[in-house]
């Protein structure tokens, strides 16, 4: 587990101990009411997406604000089991859950909160449907409708056919569809209406905060959730949010001009998808990073008066990938430590 | 909240997944592989916690015998894992450049024989201030830069200057110096050979030029395991700083006389089309960083595709041999970066489960 040194509330930004994942509170709270705002008034509601933060201090935040359905999106079981311990009831798993240890659990977790699963198998859906009714459960499950992605779901056309599956299996309801693309989900809302099917649950899929379409009559929710803490990765699209996480981190040597290494390398920011960016450091770079190092460089005509013990913040480039390596996110409001919160989901893949 | 353990002598085939499991057979045989090269040699193991970072694993390679009596650390919130874990002598091989850190450094050299690398003399100073005033004793290793122009001093005078001020300054002892370097592709044994001497060399040319100039250097720590049999046959170097050969990648396939001990079980959740299938697990867990895939074990008839965040997506040029429900083990290509992202090992031996761990300086990387 992380183990930071923990220091006083009041204690500057700066002060905190390193590499550390730091939440300003004002920007969080801001691009909660921004993003919100969106919803308040119209068709469709927002679920926010747990994933890019997995703390249940701002899942609460977000359920406190207006234009949700009043739940949430997670993308493993193992998620949704830590946020109904936290107290979460309407829960949205946007994933499939197959193997037999699984579905035991999914069964159990829907005794105890309004848990909502995919499926894209009539043979997933009878195993789910057993297991539902030997656990004396009801579990709610949505159809998954193939993205553009092209891994899970099924086509728009079978659509009905598995949603008629789903209502006439004992121990399931048909909670809705659910695709990450608005094209064939609006070809699956017309073939389940053909079939006289009407789906409670329309949702789209926006984890990674692409932006909202606006042909979106046909959704009762979106799935949204890097809006958050935004990242470097959602900025380009969201020109409204702001960053809210930063990686506070110390440069540890400094050998060479123009280049120091900070305490932070990928094992403290995750770069699976790209490379953080430097915040308030006008032409640095970070150019590479090694498991405990990140380097960082100036360009060329640039000047900067970065020393060793200096601090530098960092932007994440995607905000799941780096809130999944730590334990404690460090909310800070004007620069000071104003609480400490668990990130109590992180490492739950199963 | 982590995912509950396991049962002890539960059947790889029921346990829930994703789940990153140890092959203990494997495990076992790259420490005795460790004991049996180092144990006759001047060069002994340092095995570096950051690969493994649980401390009952790490006193495995010290009981099999080929070490020093310790590990080195990657950052002091790991070593703290380590000394706490019953560790005696520790040395954290980045530099520690903030007074609360050096502080902990400091409070560590009660319990155990700590280490520290410094490439910089306003840190010594600033090292040597803060342990004088708290009444201890920490060690400094000067550290060497050879392959990576990361941290590590770029001129021998520096070696030698520094070296001096730590045998003068209080608070500080001046113990040895260190490097670390990385090779980069699938390296042919001679390439291994000669670029590993010429690196440690670099390291070594160091340590004989404080010598000369009348300091006593006690310890080289170099080499890690691309060089591990490098090593020995350059008898200036007193340890080697090897992580990944205990629980390997395939990165390092290459140094085969390590086997893979590290091993993610997955299961298939979709079968989409006739060649492609989808598992349960993703780059999230994984980790692949600049792109690196991990592989299928056993299957040479299935390639790893790409990673989503929670998926991975496998195809075949023949028809897919595993069905939804299937179970299938991933061999990682980054395993450190991959073990930081979980919370527990799952010990394997003759398909059950023998043990499990938890990963106690997961997330230490400050």
């Amino acid at each position: 587990m992380e183990r930071p040194i923990l220091k006083p509330i009041g204690t500057p930004a700066e002060e905190l101990d390193t590499p550390a994942l730091v939440v300003d509170l004002d920007i969080l709270e801001s691009n909660i009411a921004n993003f919100h705002a969106h919803f308040q008034r119209s068709n469709p509601k927002l679920r926010p997406h747990l994933q890019p933060h997995l703390s249940p201090a701002i899942a609460h935040l977000q359920l406190r604000a207006p234009g949700t359905v009043g739940g949430v999106a997670v993308s493993t079981l193992g998620q949704a089991e830590t946020f109904a311990q936290h107290g979460f009831q309407d829960i949205l798993i946007a994933n499939l859950a197959v193997a037999a240890p699984k579905i035991a659990r999914v069964a159990a977790l829907a005794r105890r909160t309004d848990l909502k699963i995919g499926a894209d198998k009539p043979r997933n859906i009878a195993d789910l449907g057993h297991a539902a009714t030997s656990a004396g459960s009801e579990i709610a499950v949505l159809v998954v409708i193939r993205d553009d992605s092209q891994f899970i779901g099924v086509l728009p056309r079978d659509a009905a056919n598995l949603a008629a599956l789903i209502q006439d299996t004992p121990g399931l309801t048909l909670a809705g569809l659910i695709s990450s693309n608005i094209e064939p989900l609006t070809q699956a809302v017309s073939n389940c209406s053909d079939a006289s099917i009407l789906p409670p649950i329309v949702a789209l899929t926006d984890s990674d905060c692409r932006g909202i379409p606006n042909d979106t009559h046909i959704l009762t929710e979106i799935i949204a959730g890097s809006y958050a803490l935004m990242d470097a990765a959602s900025l380009p699209a969201n020109p409204d949010l702001r960053p809210a996480a930063r990686i506070l981190t110390t440069v540890m040597t400094h050998q060479d001009e123009g280049l120091v290494w900070l305490d932070a390398g990928q094992k403290a920011t995750s770069i699976d998808t790209g490379l953080p960016l430097v915040d308030g450091i006008p032409g640095a770079t970070v150019s590479r990073m090694s498991a405990e190092h990140g380097g960082m460089v100036l360009d060329d005509g640039a000047s900067w008066d970065i020393d060793l013990g200096g601090k530098v913040w960092l932007i994440p480039h995607n905000i799941a990938n780096t809130v999944n390596v730590y334990d404690y996110i460090h909310a800070t409001r004007n620069n000071k430590l104003e609480a400490v919160w668990e990130v109590s989901a992180r490492g739950r893949y199963d | 909240m982590t995912a509950q353990p396991p049962a002890i002598g539960t059947p790889i085939s029921q346990l829930d997944t994703p789940a990153l499991l140890v092959d203990l057979d494997a495990l076992e045989s790259n420490f005795s592989h460790i004991a049996a090269l180092y144990s006759d040699s001047v060069c002994k193991m340092r095995e570096h916690a950051k690969n493994i970072k649980t401390p009952a694993i790490l006193h495995k390679q010290i009981e099999a015998g080929g070490t020093v009596g310790g590990v080195c650390a990657a950052k002091v919130a790991e070593a703290e894992v380590m000394v706490e874990g019953g560790i005696k002598d520790i040395l954290i091989t980045s530099q520690v450049v903030t007074p609360d850190k050096i502080a902990r450094v400091c409070s560590l050299s009660r319990e155990a024989d700590a280490k520290v690398a410094i490439d910089d003399e306003r840190n010594l100073r600033l090292i040597s201030s803060i342990s004088d005033r708290a009444d201890t004793d920490v060690g400094v290793l000067i550290e060497v830069n050879t392959s990576m122009d990361r941290a590590g001093i770029r001129r021998t005078e520096q070696g030698i200057g520094l070296a001096r001020l730590a045998t003068e300054l209080p608070g500080v002892t001046f113990r040895g110096v260190m490097s670390h370097q990385s090779i980069a592709g699938d390296p042919d044994r001679d390439t291994r050979f000669a670029e590993g001497r010429r690196w440690m060399r670099m390291c070594i040319d160091v340590a004989n030029a404080i010598e000369d100039a009348g300091i006593p250097v006690e310890i080289v720590s170099t080499g890690e395991t691309f060089t591990i049999d490098v090593a020995p046959e350059m008898p200036e170097v007193t340890e080697v700083q090897g992580g990944t050969y205990a629980l390997m990648n395939t990165t390092s396939a290459y140094m085969e006389d390590f086997q893979f001990a590290a091993k993610i079980l997955a299961t298939v959740i979709s079968r989409p089309s006739d060649s492609v299938a989808i598992g349960d697990v993703g780059y999230r867990a994984l980790a692949a960083p600049n792109g690196v895939l991990p592989s299928v074990e056993g299957h040479d008839d299935i390639q790893v595709d790409s990673l989503a965040p929670d998926h991975i997506i496998l195809k075949s040029n023949a028809p897919m041999p595993l069905e939804v429900g299937d179970q299938f083990l991933l061999l990682s290509a980054q395993q450190d970066i991959l073990v930081n992202r979980w919370d527990r090992f799952i010990g394997i031996r003759n398909g059950l489960v023998e043990s499990t761990w938890p990963i106690l300086a997961r997330g230490c990387h400050h």
